[in-house]
């Protein structure tokens, strides 16, 4: 029999959620700031280390309902926040993509353009894993 | 799935983080299983047999 560590609290779900939202945003403006692959892809590799580590730290942590409400935030928020982007992306496309030549102001290489889209991607999942995560706890605690 | 933990817990004067406390989980975890928001995997429902001394179809029913 396995066994049952103590949950996390509701405020750490609300403060891990808006820090990993906040660190998702930090690094758009990162990339858009930089505009170069390099520099770009080192601060992804950090985050990404240091989200990695937070996850199995807190992963740790968590209790069977919690981990439950991470599997539900994470099939629900991060895929239905993929889907929503994937469709909003279409959508961009097909409308002529407005405002992107003001945004990027012609300073990017199609390398910097796929790594802001992965970034945004993975940015969008983990802001619908934040906000299912908290709908979740909010409703079932 | 209903269950008679919040009967249960009472009857011994326990708060949820009591029991929270005795099952080794949050004290919303047991207010979910409590009001039946969530259902208690397997290893979990017979910790709470076992802490209440009682089968679990006396504490569950479906």
């Amino acid at each position: 029999m396995t066994s049952i560590k103590r949950n996390l609290s509701g405020a750490t779900y609300m403060v891990s959620a808006a820090i990993l939202a906040m660190i998702g945003w930090a690094v758009i403006k990162g990339l858009l700031f930089f505009g170069h692959p390099l520099p770009a892809t080192m601060v992804m590799a950090v985050v990404a280390g240091g989200w990695i580590i937070a996850s199995l730290v807190l992963h740790g942590r968590l209790d069977e309902v919690g981990r439950s409400t991470e599997r539900f935030a994470w099939y629900w928020g991060g895929g239905g926040a993929t889907a929503l982007m994937l469709i909003w992306l279409v959508i961009y496309a097909l409308a002529g993509a407005p405002f992107l030549d003001h945004v990027l102001q012609g300073r990017w290489t199609p390398l910097d353009l796929i790594a802001l889209g992965a970034l945004g991607l993975a940015a969008a999942q983990v802001m619908g894993f934040a906000l299912v995560g908290v709908g979740w706890w909010l409703v079932r605690r | 799935m209903k269950n008679r933990l919040k009967v249960l817990r009472a009857e011994r004067n326990w708060s949820q983080a009591d029991l929270a406390g005795r099952l080794e989980v949050s004290r919303q975890s047991v207010n979910a299983i409590e009001t039946g928001k969530y259902d208690p995997s397997l290893p979990l429902a017979f910790r709470i047999s076992k802490l209440f001394g009682l089968p679990i179809e006396a504490i569950f029913e479906p």
